[in-house]
């Protein structure tokens, strides 16, 4: 009844729009790229890897940055998957089966069945799993090489060691 | 060395507990790894205790309750309920996280400094909010986490030893997504405010809804009064930025920040026939 009623509110062309909900009373919290502890690549007026060679610095003071590599998430974050709700249209699950999953590790399938504006309460819906859960700086290239170049010239010709990655198969197939 | 599915201690180890972690190294490194281990790598971040782990209460964080406890509380164990407001939904209780303390890190450096004397390699892998300073902590119940670096310094075989000398090499985790309420904790006021230069293919804030004609992809499994499903928000808010109460904002004020657009909070976890 809700989902219908929201559709109904939110209209695309003067027609039902898709639903979109968030669950009652849910707030969220600060996640990285945060600039206190693990900040990002740059922020507005300052230095490009400013805050990162502020606390580089700071950490240099107690240990030697030629052993710091820094890590990053590089999930899959554009793999689409599809989801199928049943009597409630409000909670989409993988279409997934026990025996898929228990026998042969299959957690998700393709996506090859989205909304459309002509049945926006359809059952089936792609998703992006792994889009929410890749947190921290985007992994790039030139900025880790700009990264290096900044420690070396502003923390005493230190040079990172490296960099760490988690996992491999969004960065590298 | 994992801990968030287990536990790690958080009492000092003697030099016979030093030994005996590096007999039964070497032990498993020949009996089951066919002596292919290099060493080991610490990834120490939080646990709660075995009673919780085993389902009689479950592990969680809450800014008021756990952020505002020393080290030695969640040390001792901090419970909280919390009441649901869906009707018909039990109250459930929770654990604190428990961070690591200075005992924690005098068993991390007893160990690395054993495991280098008998010619292991001794990696660090800590979380964000547990190496990233070397200020002096001036919050007064030690509020500002930051483990590693606060408590590396110990005797071990009747010298100062430095974990952080010790390990060969410390990967920072720049991917956390919890922050052990050091925002709310920080004197900074831009300390989480999120004022990045923002990628156009990595927003702060992602837009479900950027093309009417099309639906977002965008979701997020959510656990809210004891009851889980997957939500499809208008917007989320992906990284460094919250929403809710109080918030921190790019500018570094802090105001009411609401997680979502007027209308969206439809959704009330529960059962469809009883709550449609």
């Amino acid at each position: 009844m809700h989902i219908a009623n929201y559709s109904q509110t939110y209209k695309v062309d003067g027609a039902p729009g898709f639903p979109y909900w968030w669950p009652t009373n849910m707030t969220t919290n600060s996640k990285c790229p945060r600039s206190l502890d693990c900040p990002d690549w740059r922020y507005h007026k300052e230095e490009p890897y400013s805050r990162q060679i502020k606390l580089l610095k700071s950490l240099s003071k107690v240990l030697d940055v030629n052993k710091i590599s820094i890590g990053f998430e590089t999930l899959g974050v554009d793999v689409l998957v599809q989801h199928q709700s049943y009597l409630d249209k409000a909670l989409p699950w993988t279409t997934v089966t026990n025996k898929e999953r228990w026998e042969h590790q299959i957690y998700f399938h393709n996506c090859t069945k989205n909304l459309t504006l002509a049945d926006p309460l359809a059952d089936h819906k792609c998703g992006q799993p792994l889009l929410e859960e890749q947190w921290g700086l985007k992994f790039n290239a030139s900025e880790i090489k700009g990264l290096n170049l900044a420690v070396k010239d502003q923390i005493d010709g230190a040079e990172l060691a490296g960099i760490g990655t988690f996992t491999l198969d969004g960065m590298m197939w | 060395m994992g801990s968030w599915c287990t536990s790690f201690p958080t009492h000092e180890w003697s030099a016979d507990d030093f030994t005996g972690f590096v007999d039964y190294f070497q032990e498993i490194r020949t009996s089951a790894f066919g002596g292919n281990l290099d060493g080991i790598d610490w990834d120490w971040e939080g646990f709660c205790t075995d009673v919780c782990l085993k389902g009689n209460c479950k592990c969680g964080w809450d800014d008021k309750v756990c952020g505002t406890k020393t080290p030695e509380e969640l040390k001792a164990g901090v419970r909280f309920t919390n009441h649901w407001t869906t009707p018909g939904n039990p109250s459930i209780e929770f654990e604190c996280y428990i961070m690591p303390t200075k005992e924690t890190v005098q068993v991390m450096t007893g160990v690395s400094y054993h495991m280098k004397q008998a010619g292991f390699v001794v990696t660090i892998a800590p979380m964000s909010t547990a190496v990233y300073t070397s200020e002096e902590d001036k919050s007064t119940g030690q509020f500002m986490r930051n483990e590693f670096v606060k408590w590396r310094k110990h005797q071990v075989e009747g010298e100062e030893r430095d974990l952080l000398d010790l390990a060969d090499s410390i990967l920072l985790q720049w991917y956390s997504g919890f922050d052990a309420t050091l925002c709310n904790n920080s004197d900074d006021p831009k300390a989480c405010a999120c004022d990045n230069v923002e990628l156009k293919s990595y927003p702060n804030m992602y837009n479900n809804t950027a093309d009417p004609h099309k639906p977002g992809t965008f979701y997020k499994y959510f656990m809210e009064d004891n009851f889980g499903g997957n939500m499809y928000p208008q917007t989320y808010p992906m990284r460094c930025q919250a929403c809710g109460n109080n918030t921190i904002m790019p500018n570094g004020t802090r105001m009411d920040f609401p997680c979502y657009r007027p209308g969206d909070d439809w959704f009330m976890p529960g059962n469809v026939t009883k709550y449609p």
